[in-house]
């Protein structure tokens, strides 16, 4: 009977030292609501660039800045999130890490790793993680509208390459924003 | 005062399953959705390159196929990334359910018996 009552005295010391466990980062506010302007941004610049194809002002010259504008804004989100992960790798789940170093190949960023040993400083660069990948996703819609997309001779993003680009692009998107909304509403 | 391990196994179970339940729901509603888009976008970029390889005024050239192309490859990494966060965020609800009960369970045992 005594050594119950030191093992359940032990427990509850434990149980109430321990408060919540925590595996991921807390919902942040910062990240959740600047990804949602950053993909009104883009998806009101990439209609507008349909729109305006084979014109003077739907050119990569002419909307430059635009795409300097967002990257700026994802760089300020990414580096929230790199702070925040204090220099960690973000670890995915072994039979997951494999799925992807087989789509990426000899391209699997360093960054991400193969572990079970989630922290929030991992979690957190995950978040960095699923940031950079949207800046992957702006540098390459930039590429096309300077250098592939051509309309009546100059530069642009076609009709075509715009609804496609914006269905991949919001991929990327929606993944930081799910994980976000789903931190906020345990 | 006794402890009643199935019954606190089984209040145990319950939290667990339902915490891990509903992140499993979001898991489950979120990656087929995904993957699915991925497919339909595959399609998509070898459609438009073949209609601009027969009207370069249709489409896309294959220049902006194969962009397009290392996009999805990028836009399934975040996904991939996604789905392993939510799982933490479900195991972590979990897991902090499970720890409710325990201290509940022995907070009442410790009560009774001091």
């Amino acid at each position: 009977m005594k050594n119950l009552m030191t093992l359940m005295i032990f427990v509850t010391t434990l149980l109430s030292g321990c408060g919540t466990i925590k595996l991921v980062s807390d919902y942040d506010e910062v990240i959740d609501k600047g990804v949602i302007e950053f993909s009104e941004q883009l998806n009101t610049h990439i209609k507008n660039m349909a729109e305006l194809g084979g014109k003077q002002e739907g050119t990569y010259n002419a909307t430059f800045k635009t795409y300097n504008a967002l990257e700026s804004k994802l760089d300020v989100l990414i580096g929230r999130a790199t702070v925040a992960s204090e220099g960690k790798a973000c670890k995915l789940e072994a039979k997951i890490f494999n799925k992807v170093s087989k789509v990426l190949k000899n391209k699997t960023p360093l960054k991400l790793q193969q572990g079970s040993d989630a922290t929030v400083s991992s979690s957190s660069a995950c978040n960095a993680r699923l940031l950079a990948l949207v800046k992957t996703q702006l540098s390459k819609i930039r590429l096309i509208h300077r250098e592939t997309d051509k309309c009546n001779g100059v530069s642009c993003i076609r009709s075509a390459t715009s609804e496609d680009l914006m269905s991949i692009a919001n991929q990327s998107i929606t993944a930081v924003s799910i994980v976000e909304i789903a931190k906020k509403s345990q | 005062m006794t402890i009643n391990a199935d019954e606190i196994f089984e209040k145990i179970t319950d939290a667990a399953q339902d915490s891990f339940k509903d992140g499993w729901d979001a898991i489950k509603d979120y990656a087929p959705v995904e993957f699915k888009k991925m497919s339909v976008q595959l399609e998509s970029i070898a459609k438009n390159v073949a209609k601009y390889q027969i009207d370069s005024n249709e489409g896309y050239s294959p220049a902006t196929g194969k962009i397009l192309f290392s996009m999805q490859r990028t836009a399934c990494e975040s996904v991939l990334v996604a789905v392993t966060h939510l799982t933490l965020i479900a195991v972590q609800k979990a897991l902090n359910s499970i720890m409710k009960v325990l201290k509940e369970a022995f907070g009442t045992v410790l009560a009774a018996v001091l």
